[in-house]
């Protein structure tokens, strides 16, 4: 193992670091609490013996930066001439693992390492499995985020993303565009075409919406065939400069559709803004862009409409 | 002045690690010492009673490592002796600082006695 040995008297450093060679372990020293603990930051020891009384920092202040400190779990030593309960007591409470009575015994010494080793061990399987399990969590929390078939956010991610958007809206008086689209005569396209050929087609359109999307912008799937685009800070007006964009590279895909009159697979989109003064929640906000989606739907489709003006004016 | 146990315990240790343990101890002992007193004398002179303590604490410490039993007695006395610092006891901390000072030069004595004869 990995050893400091922090004790500003010189024959006891001597002692347990003839003890600790012997025994094989690598050993570092320090001659007081202050360098203590600067070797411990640089050395990252499994065990550490401290003396109790040094200068610049005592072993229970070290002990207790220590156990303060994020990290792999290190073993406490502490070594006290004093045998009163109330000193042992004290350093056990404030995070030493086992104690060592002065004059050293190097026998003594021994017997507390095997205790150590163990630990130390059952400490450095603990990090593994919990560095593995993060590893896992993040893993899981970013699939529960993303629609398997697009992958793009899902549902669930709106719902985070819109609440934190809200937040922000309210606090620092931004307004923020929503878009909600959804694919014009879908129904149709399942039925003509099958159910498959409706997953291809909304991959498609998913793939056209993320790349006419621009930095800052997102996507997400909102279910079947109906998407959210959000644009933080962004007005009606650039937000439908961006979801024209979107819609016109939907319709120059040029994916054959029998069941629209253009005889082409198109979107319609309905537009809403979200600001400080209308007070508006993040519920509100998706209703509005599906009121608009509506009258678009109800104007002839292919389109963009907000539910306060038509903004569909642009080429 | 030396407990036997002790220095045969350090001795083995150091015949496993294949040093000569006691003999270097023994001079990192002596110059730790000298200046622990040397600071007792200071804290005398300075009347600062907690630096004559906190010396003789440490001193205890090196003292019992390497089996000085008798040194580690006389250094605990010092380092407990009640009412360090009320100036009327001044005499009994002058007394102890002098009882240090001369166990330890029997202590040095027997350390050179010791490397003589091994």
């Amino acid at each position: 193992m990995r050893i400091l040995v922090a004790d500003d008297d010189p024959t006891s450093r001597l002692i347990v670091q003839t003890a600790l060679e012997i025994l094989g372990h690598e050993c570092f020293t320090a001659s007081d609490g202050v360098q203590a603990w600067e070797m411990f930051l640089s050395h990252h020891p499994e065990v550490v013996i401290s003396d109790w009384s040094m200068p610049g920092l005592t072993g229970l202040e070290l002990c207790r930066n220590i156990r303060a400190h994020e990290g792999t779990y290190a073993y406490f030593i502490m070594v006290t001439s004093n045998r009163t309960r109330e000193q042992i007591l004290e350093g056990m409470h404030v995070g030493a693992d086992d104690y060592l009575i002065k004059p050293l015994d190097a026998d003594d010494l021994q017997l507390r390492l095997i205790a150590a080793a163990r630990v130390t061990e059952l400490h450095q399987q603990l990090d593994f499995q919990r560095r593995e399990l993060e590893g896992l969590n993040r893993g899981l929390t970013a699939i529960s985020l993303l629609d398997p078939l697009t992958n793009l956010g899902n549902r669930r991610a709106l719902q985070a993303d819109l609440e934190m958007l809200e937040a922000r809206v309210v606090r620092y008086g931004h307004q923020s565009c929503m878009a909600l689209i959804d694919i014009d005569f879908f129904k149709g396209y399942n039925d003509s075409y099958g159910h498959l050929a409706g997953d291809e087609v909304i991959t498609a359109v998913a793939n056209q919406l993320k790349q006419q999307a621009r930095a800052g912008d997102a996507v997400y799937r909102y279910g079947g065939d109906e998407f959210i685009c959000l644009f933080p800070q962004q007005s009606l007006e650039t937000g439908a400069i961006a979801v024209q964009r979107m819609r016109l590279g939907v319709e120059n895909l040029a994916i054959a559709h029998i069941g629209s009159p253009l005889g082409l697979l198109t979107i319609s989109a309905g537009l809403a803004l979200l600001s400080a003064d209308q007070g508006k929640s993040a519920t509100d906000f998706v209703r509005e862009a599906d009121a608009a989606l509506y009258r678009a739907k109800g104007l002839g489709r292919n389109r963009i409409e907000s539910v306060i003006t038509p903004v569909d004016s642009l080429p | 002045v030396l407990d036997a146990d002790v220095l045969s315990n350090l001795s083995r240790l150091g015949s496993d690690a294949g040093v000569d343990l006691v003999g270097q101890l023994a001079t990192l002992f002596l110059v730790d010492a000298d200046s622990r007193v040397a600071a007792m004398r200071q804290g005398l002179v300075a009347s600062d009673p907690m630096a004559v303590v906190e010396s003789a604490h440490a001193l205890r410490g090196a003292s019992a490592n390497i089996g000085a039993t008798d040194l580690a007695w006389v250094c605990e006395t010092l380092e407990l002796s009640e009412g360090a610092d009320e100036p009327e006891n001044a005499g009994k901390l002058w007394s102890g600082v002098r009882s240090v000072a001369a166990e330890l030069e029997l202590v040095r004595s027997a350390l050179a006695a010791r490397s003589t004869a091994g």
